[in-house]
């Protein structure tokens, strides 16, 4: 396959490196600078390292989702984003490596603060002093030997589809056989299904257990929901980026980046619903287990961080997303997707960073730098990934129907 | 208005057409000739057609959807309002009577704000099509079921300003429809 690579992707490829070294090194010395309140550099460091781990994975899992969708949906939209969507997807075995220090982290192989208190054995040691019943009662499934068998299987799987999908992409590419799109398909529809249990459980294990005594059964749709915005956000920003590539030039028109338009419109609504459904019910519950997350969410600083996320991950989106006109420009529309990333990071702060820092106020130069570098890092693998196809599946027959009217 | 509104013997010209891309095509030399009053059929919904047809023109359905949408949240909200706090303040749970109680007024404001606009956005589409409308002239063109099998067409309509029975005709003919025909009113 002889293939011309687009000059802006090469771009792009060396800012996300660019990117990940400067966010890398921020890491490193931020978790030196801000040692202290009886945590070592190392403690800084996992806690740095899983925030940004917990941000950087949205895209890879959220481009495995829509990758999965677009076969089950079909249509032009789908085919305009099936590349990028593979180029994210592909970026999942890097994560997978990029998983080790949070394993690490549950094993306390530096041996200070426990990043995860149900990895600590005198919380879970009947008669100790620092024992805890309700952990205790969770040790089944929170082990920190279980904890990395479940990442296993977690990547594996991820991997494994991600790797099968994009062989089917590349085969109907090199031979023109529409067949291999058709078999693509039912492992996109029991992919699907594994992707949702998969995922939900890898939410819970990241984020959700650094509260033990805390659940939502939620939360791991939520993970979902925010993966799938700033994946369809940055599918948008990489489009308006590659628009005069020939490719693009010549098959793509503001038809295609309407119906991304109208599917990112959908998730700001959805993570509006997921969020706010599960405000709601532990409101009105009231229940003493539930509220301390949400009551230490609204404090300290930290209701700012909320009322910016309603305002900016719902309010303003949604107005400039209800017009048609604003879906169908493609510098608005590219405008709003990277505000929505911006948002999700702060949306990521907001989940996670509450649950090691007391205040707002708390906030390391090393979490941003983690976040920041690790996205950068899957930036550059994306590039990467993408360099080696054509941006279009040129061989789909669905290509017909882009350039002949009445197609979506 | 009373200038425009011609009396003529006949509703319009039909042009046939065999594929979209024609259509699409035709609407665009007829919009670019001037020709407004104008509407194309075709099996399935084109885009390039609707935008030569609508050209920006709205269907007036999104202002009126949002109004509804707004009405809705409103009166769900202010209902529930007036309802718990005002006129029969109830404590349930012991969660505040006051304006702090809003999140659980939220279901409801969201349900009443969909329901008015759905229901806004389905009935004014009917009324403002004309629905039901028993009776329509361009049923009377030859071939014309076939519009929502496999065949595309073009109406230009005899009440347009620069309608003019010889010259219309001659204009849709370099347009290489399968036929041109008069449609009668």
């Amino acid at each position: 396959m002889t293939y011309e690579t687009p000059q802006s992707v090469t771009r792009f490829r060396n800012i996300g490196f660019g990117v990940a070294a400067v966010g890398l090194i921020l890491l490193a010395v931020g978790s030196f600078l801000f040692v202290g309140e009886g945590l070592t550099a190392t403690d800084r460091f996992f806690e740095s390292y899983l925030f940004g781990f917990f941000f950087a994975m949205l895209l890879p899992i959220g481009s495995l989702g829509w990758l999965m969708v677009q076969y089950l949906t079909g249509g032009t939209w789908a085919l305009a984003a099936r590349r990028l969507l593979e180029a994210g997807a592909l970026t999942l075995p890097v994560m997978a490596l990029l998983s080790i220090p949070v394993v690490l982290a549950a094993f306390n192989v530096d041996g200070g603060h426990y990043l995860f208190e149900w990895a600590n054995p005198a919380v879970i040691t009947p008669g100790s002093p620092e024992f805890d019943r309700i952990i205790a009662h969770k040790v089944p499934w929170l082990s920190p030997l279980w904890f990395t068998g479940r990442m296993v299987i977690y990547f594996a799987i991820w991997c494994g589809l991600a790797i099968l999908l994009r062989r089917f992409s590349l085969d109907l590419e090199r031979t023109g056989d529409p067949q291999y799109k058709l078999r693509a398909r039912p492992w996109a529809g029991v992919g699907i299904a594994l992707f949702v249990i998969t995922v939900t459980f890898a939410a819970f294990d990241w984020g959700m257990s650094l509260d033990p005594h805390w659940f939502s059964t939620i939360y791991g749709a939520v993970y979902i929901v925010c993966a799938g915005l700033v994946t369809m956000a940055f599918t948008i920003i990489v489009i308006s980026q590659l628009v005069h590539t020939p490719l693009f030039e010549e098959f793509l028109s503001a038809k295609q980046w309407h119906d991304m338009g109208k599917l990112m419109f959908a998730f700001v609504v959805l993570w509006t619903y997921t969020n706010f459904g599960q405000y709601v019910i532990i409101w009105a519950g009231d229940i003493v287990e539930f509220t301390p997350w949400f009551i230490h969410r609204g404090e300290n600083g930290w209701e700012w961080v909320m009322t910016f996320l309603v305002a900016f991950n719902f309010a303003f989106p949604f107005f400039v997303l209800l017009s048609r006109q604003n879906k169908r420009n493609l510098r608005v529309l590219s405008a709003i997707a990277a505000l929505l990333i911006v948002v999700q990071f702060v949306n990521t702060v907001w989940y996670i960073l509450p649950e090691f820092h007391e205040s707002v106020l708390q906030i390391t130069l090393g979490d941003i730098g983690a976040a920041v570098g690790l996205f950068g890092l899957v930036v550059g693998v994306y590039m990467i990934n993408l360099s080696r196809a054509p941006v279009l599946a040129t061989k789909d027959p669905v290509l017909v129907e882009m350039v002949h009217a009445g197609g979506h | 208005m009373a200038t425009l509104t011609r009396q003529v013997p006949f509703y319009g010209l039909m042009a046939e057409f065999s594929t979209p891309e024609a259509l699409i095509a035709a609407t665009k030399a007829a919009r670019e000739a001037g020709y407004r009053k104008m509407d194309a059929y075709s099996p399935f919904p084109i885009e390039e057609v609707i935008d030569e047809i609508d050209h920006g023109r709205s269907t007036g359905i999104p202002p009126l959807v949002l109004t509804a949408g707004l009405i809705g949240a409103t009166t769900g909200f202010v209902l529930q309002y007036i309802g718990a706090f005002v006129d029969y303040p109830i404590n349930v749970g012991g969660r505040p009577l006051n304006w702090e109680g809003w999140p659980a007024f939220v279901p409801i404001t969201f349900e009443l704000m969909i329901l008015l606009a759905a229901f806004t956005a389905a009935i004014s589409m009917v009324v403002l099509n004309g629905l039901p409308m028993p009776y329509h002239p361009v049923f009377n063109a030859p071939r014309f079921d076939r519009a929502s099998q496999d065949l595309f067409f073009l109406c230009i309509e005899a009440v347009d300003p620069l309608f003019d029975r010889t010259e219309t005709e001659r204009f849709l003919r370099t347009l290489a429809p399968n036929q041109v025909s008069e449609v009668e009113s």
